[in-house]
């Protein structure tokens, strides 16, 4: 009985430990995908059902993908929308970017945008850790959800204030054949690090 | 006496036997029309006979060149650009004229929208309720981009014509299924040095239970 009562004081300790340790990182890898889902964008055609919020599994289709051979990223690509702030949202997997379903389709005429997470909640890297390194000219391959490959070359990088980005040349850029990838640009203000800025990588067509 | 009082009776009974077969007394109805009531399905006639020919119109069939007015004698008024039956100011309710549905309605049409005047099933010919040219009426409500069911002024709801869901409306404008969004937050690590912290105070903790529970059990 003595025994067991000098043992229960550290026992308690160790289950304090291992369930601090999930709650951090249950906060970790957590991340917001609600959608807010508008209407048919296909069809054109809307009903009162559809204008409904819903939280949707985020899924990637076997064929959809990104790789960038300078980085040596191979990424599955998920569809994604907006987040319930108006946000376009982000897939929760670290190691998967996000295509705007709303918008424009990888390899036709318009600005298709591809979002990837730069690092996790401890600060380590994630899909875009790297994108930051790219230059002009470097080779961006989308292979299409049919399977085809389209060929994309880099032409811009830019990095703009969250609040002040130019949104509609981000997502509606109907002068070419675009894809748009983008991720947070980091920096640290003496005691948090601020992700108020927005890494912008502009490949065309080739 | 008898012999004249039995020629006077016949006289009389010839007379009123000539007089009822005469055409001023015949009980005629125009065509289109099975009785005295309601009106031609073929002109839009009044069926009991008493139907003007208004100015601008040489029969009762089809419209008043210099109104637009049917010449059945229905007249349409207009609300707003929107035709409404004679007797309606709107598309509620009943004419105040002639009880026809203010909304025009019976059924859905051919094409599954178009909605006819009551009495109508296709788009020719007159009703035989109201008078009204079947081929003038349609009460799908358009406003801005969107249009709704008969019955419907929104798309919540149900239509008070026919009970079907008046979500079934359709939009006709530009395709923005969604806003042009913000741009993404694809940064989690504003608080990693936290995170990291609390990391290493749970390891520590647990790691500290550890060993005093090692050492005590060994003792």
């Amino acid at each position: 009985m003595k025994k067991t009562k000098n043992i229960f004081f550290p026992i308690l300790l160790i289950v304090f430990g291992l369930g601090l340790a999930i709650t951090v990182l249950s906060q970790v890898y957590a991340t917001d995908h609600v959608e807010v889902v508008g209407g048919d964008s296909a069809s054109g055609v809307y009903t009162a059902q559809a204008a409904v919020i819903k939280k949707t599994a985020v899924e990637v289709s076997p064929n959809f993908k990104l790789e960038i051979p300078k980085i040596k990223l191979n990424a599955g690509i998920a569809d994604v929308g907006l987040t319930r702030s108006g946000e376009m949202a982000v897939p929760p997997r670290l190691a998967h970017v996000g295509w705007y379903k709303y918008g424009t389709v990888p390899g036709e005429t318009g600005s298709a945008v591809i979002a990837g997470h730069y690092d996790n909640a401890l600060g380590l890297p994630a899909v875009f850790y790297k994108l930051g390194t790219l230059e002009i000219g470097d080779d961006v391959y989308v292979t299409t959800k049919d399977g085809t490959k389209v060929h994309f070359k880099v032409t811009e990088m830019h990095t703009y204030d969250v609040t002040s980005a130019p949104l509609d040349e981000i997502f509606n850029d109907e002068t070419g054949t675009y894809v748009k990838l983008i991720t947070c640009s980091r920096s640290w203000n003496g005691t948090e690090f601020a992700y108020n800025k927005r890494l912008v990588v502009t490949a065309e067509r080739v | 006496m008898k012999k004249s009082i039995s020629f006077v009776l016949g006289v009389a009974m010839l007379a009123l036997g000539f007089a009822f077969a005469s055409p001023a007394y015949a009980q005629s109805v125009p065509a289109g029309c099975t009785s005295t009531a309601g009106y031609s399905t073929t002109t839009g006639v009044s069926c009991n006979g008493t139907a003007t020919i208004p100015a601008g119109c040489t029969s009762t069939a089809g419209f008043n060149t210099a109104t637009g007015a049917p010449c059945n004698g229905n007249t349409l008024i207009t609300n707003g650009g929107v035709l409404f039956p004679v007797g309606c100011v709107n598309s509620y309710g009943y004419s105040t004229v002639n009880q026809a549905p203010c909304n025009g309605a019976t059924g859905i049409g051919p094409n599954g929208v178009q909605y006819f005047p009551s009495g109508c099933t296709v788009a020719t010919g007159y009703s035989p309720i109201s008078g009204m040219s079947c081929n003038t009426f349609s009460t799908t409500a358009t406003i801005g981009s969107w249009t709704y069911l008969p019955g419907c002024s929104s798309n919540t709801g149900f239509s008070t014509v026919s009970g079907q869901a008046c979500s079934a409306a359709t939009y006709s404008g530009a395709v923005t299924p969604t806003p042009t969004p913000t741009l993404p937050d694809t940064g989690t690590g504003t608080n990693a040095p936290l995170a990291i912290m609390g990391l290493l105070l749970a390891a520590g903790v647990a790691a500290y239970g550890a060993v005093v529970v090692a050492r005590r059990v060994r003792a």
